[in-house]
């Protein structure tokens, strides 16, 4: 207990010097903590709601929700918003919500967990809720397969038994299948007719518990659907929560709750991004939260800028759309949304992680497990990609079937600018790396200019 | 020609199953033929002129062992015969005689291969791969293209530079020197102990580099076609824009300050 109140002040004191230099979101100062004190985040005081959110898309976006929510209420939330999903970044959170005595002065802590970690961490600070939003492909060197992140998580699950409840998505032939001793509640979406194309590869092909090919009734995007082992009872659990209707031209979705209808509204017209805030209702609901408030607050939420900006010129809307690199699922769902999108377009990849551009460079494994081909439509006007990787890029996009004469690769990302069309298009996406939003929206802005230079002359 | 994809509902993990679409877009009068699980592989029937198997999970790996099991003495004969076949990642790991986790034996393998695969629980190790491949006497010829260049441009029988990633939760131990597929220059070997990598027996190639392997090692890839799958003076699908790929990557990985772990 020593050990712990003397890290606490020392950890305390760095957070408040970083916070006077400017830097209260920098997470050294819970890296110190965890350093002084390996178990720091199971002594530290939590408040009476702690909420993880974890999985392997959609996290941020469903956590921003609840976080929004909760703080809409009048509630005093700490939310690891930054995007510090570790430990240090758990201890910096759970920090701001105790006072130099350990006592707790904050009503909600709301984080956003990364799921390969999860069990050590989440193990300590033993959540009242776990929202699990899907196990998909992802970074190879980051994550693995699914499979090695199902077990990691199902082990979090173990450790905590009944102190936590599972949120979970019924649809996910994986997560669905976790917290087998927990309490757990489900949700899910019915057919809407979005007609999702074909992976490469998928995340999940055979029954976990049969090694029969998965079935799907229907099937959303990936591997999400309403599933079933054609050999054995392997199949989408019945869910609490149920989005009946989806209309995302419309962006509303109607869901019902056990007999009782309630319309939201939707955040975007993304397929998975109906999914996020299902999650976030499914969740809330939990939480006791009435049906009606939630569709009041949802009409003043929109997708967090941290994914997508957009501005206009000349009749041409310019985005920055976070698309991750590295990680499988995301980057094919955003490629299928290009394609489905209907606008006339110029697509532009800035998906090299810069920290692997010095020491050691990026796996190229991602490429060939990523749909490029979505790529190939006949409303993507033309394909720009930058970065040290483009020689790569280049290659797979030939091999993806696109038509050598749409595609630009350019070693110098500043040499983008000079390539994206200014005519005969009516959206630009800049598709981003998500830890580089600074550097799409810069790049984005110089696309801007440069079409405002030429418009000047 | 036929090409046999063994389970490729499973072993499809890091893009390997690109090495087959490559080997399609190559060679387009090949038929890929799709083995599931619950299949009877096309090898009990005829002899394929090539047999794939990638990557897949640990789980994912017993059930692998589990459908071939059953087949195991015919894949014996056909590797003696000199069937082709190239087995990337772990998928080698279940022709061998055992996967042993943390001392404890998880499986019996078809015992194809004289190692035993033994990892650690839930411990990775990944790495950039650079290695080197010495095409057996008199082979190199088959490599050549049609302006009579081999596939690193020189002419002659130079060794083939390989590159490549991996990603393995423990390593090969076996006495099998003689029977190395690479020699390693950079990145994890077979097992730290040794610098070979690989196996070839007979015309089974095994390496546990993962994924787009074909299509990253344009060299290696014109020499296999040429020499293994019997189709000379192929031209490699966008061989240009893969060879220059190819050469930028190996002036990095041949770069000393170049990180090679992660």
């Amino acid at each position: 207990m020593v050990r712990f109140m003397i890290t606490l002040w020392l950890a305390k004191l760095a957070m408040w010097v970083y916070k006077l230099r400017g830097r209260e979101r920098d997470d050294r100062p819970g890296l110190l903590a965890i350093k002084l004190c390996p178990d720091f985040l199971r002594r530290i005081k939590k408040p009476p709601l702690v909420i993880a959110i974890t999985g392997t898309n959609g996290k941020s976006t469903t956590s921003a929700l609840i976080n929004n929510k909760l703080v809409a209420e009048g509630l005093r939330v700490s939310f690891n918003d930054w995007g510090a999903n570790l430990y240090a970044g758990f201890a910096l959170n759970l920090m701001r919500c105790v006072n130099i005595f350990n006592g707790c002065r904050y009503d909600a802590s709301v984080l956003e967990a990364d799921e390969r970690t999860l069990d050590v961490s989440m193990g300590q600070i033993e959540p009242d809720y776990i929202l699990v939003t899907n196990i998909c492909k992802d970074s190879l060197r980051r994550n693995g397969h699914p499979e090695y992140i199902f077990d990691i998580v199902e082990r979090t699950f173990n450790m905590l038994g009944k102190k936590t409840k599972a949120v979970l998505n019924a649809n996910d032939p994986i997560s669905s299948q976790l917290a087998q001793n927990n309490e757990r509640v489900y949700y899910s979406v019915a057919d809407f007719g979005p007609q999702p194309f074909e992976n490469i590869v998928r995340d999940i092909e055979v029954c976990p518990y049969c090694g029969a090919r998965i079935e799907y009734n229907y099937r959303l995007y990936r591997h999400i659907g309403d599933f079933y082992c054609p050999n054995c009872g392997f199949k989408t659990p019945p869910a609490r929560y149920e989005a009946t209707e989806v209309d995302l031209a419309a962006r509303t979705m109607t869901v019902n709750e056990e007999g009782a209808w309630q319309q939201y509204p939707l955040i975007s017209d993304a397929v998975y991004n109906v999914y996020n805030v299902l999650g976030f209702v499914a969740l809330m609901r939990e939480l006791g939260r009435p049906a009606a408030e939630l569709a009041d607050f949802l009409r003043t939420q929109q997708v967090t800028k941290i994914r997508e900006t957009c501005v206009e010129f000349n009749g041409i809307k310019y985005y920055t759309y976070g698309a991750k690199s590295q990680n499988v699922s995301a980057a094919s769902t955003v490629f299928e949304y290009m394609a489905k999108e209907p606008s006339t377009k110029d697509v532009v990849l800035l998906m090299d992680e810069l920290q692997d551009k010095n020491h050691p460079p990026e796996t190229l494994t991602w490429l060939y497990e990523t749909d490029f081909e979505f790529l190939n439509s006949p409303n993507i006007r033309k394909i720009i990609v930058g970065g040290h990787m483009y020689l790569n890029h280049r290659l797979r996009l030939l091999l993806a079937g696109i038509p050598p004469e749409k595609i630009v690769c350019v070693e110098d990302e500043a040499d983008i600018v000079e390539h994206v069309d200014r005519e005969g298009i009516e959206k630009v996406y800049v598709l981003f790396e998500i830890d580089f939003v600074s550097k799409a929206r810069r790049l984005r802005d110089s696309i801007v200019e440069r079409a405002k230079e030429e418009a000047a002359k | 020609m036929k090409i046999e994809v063994l389970f490729p509902e499973i072993c499809n993990l890091y893009g390997d199953l690109a090495n087959v679409r490559y080997l399609k877009a190559c060679l387009p009068e090949a038929e890929i033929v799709e083995t599931s699980l619950k299949d009877e592989p096309l090898f009990a029937r005829e002899r394929p002129d090539l047999i794939y198997m990638g990557t897949t999970t640990e789980r994912g790996q017993l059930l692998a062992i589990e459908a071939l099991r059953p087949y195991r003495e015919m894949l014996e004969a056909a590797i003696e015969e000199g069937v082709n076949f190239l087995l990337t990642g772990n998928a080698g790991e279940i022709f061998a005689r055992e996967i042993v986790e943390e001392g404890e034996k998880v499986a019996d393998g078809l015992c194809l291969l004289d190692f035993s695969a033994r990892r650690k629980a839930r411990k990775r190790y990944n790495s950039l791969y650079l290695g080197e491949f010495i095409p057996p006497e008199g082979a190199s010829a088959a490599g050549e293209n049609a302006a009579g260049e081999n596939a690193a441009g020189a002419s002659g029988s130079e060794p083939l530079k390989i590159v490549g990633f991996k990603t393995v939760f423990g390593f090969g131990y076996g006495d099998l020197a003689d029977q190395a597929l690479f020699t390693t220059e950079r990145g994890y070997a077979m097992n730290p102990d040794v610098k070979y990598e690989g196996i070839r027996r007979g015309n089974l190639f095994f390496t546990y580099i993962i994924g787009p392997f074909l299509i990253l090692n344009p060299p290696f890839t014109r020499w296999f076609i040429a020499h293994v799958l019997g189709k000379t003076g192929t031209e490699l699908a966008y061989e240009e824009a893969a060879m220059d790929a190819y050469l930028t990557r190996l002036k990095e990985y041949s770069d000393p300050n170049t990180g090679f772990t992660y």
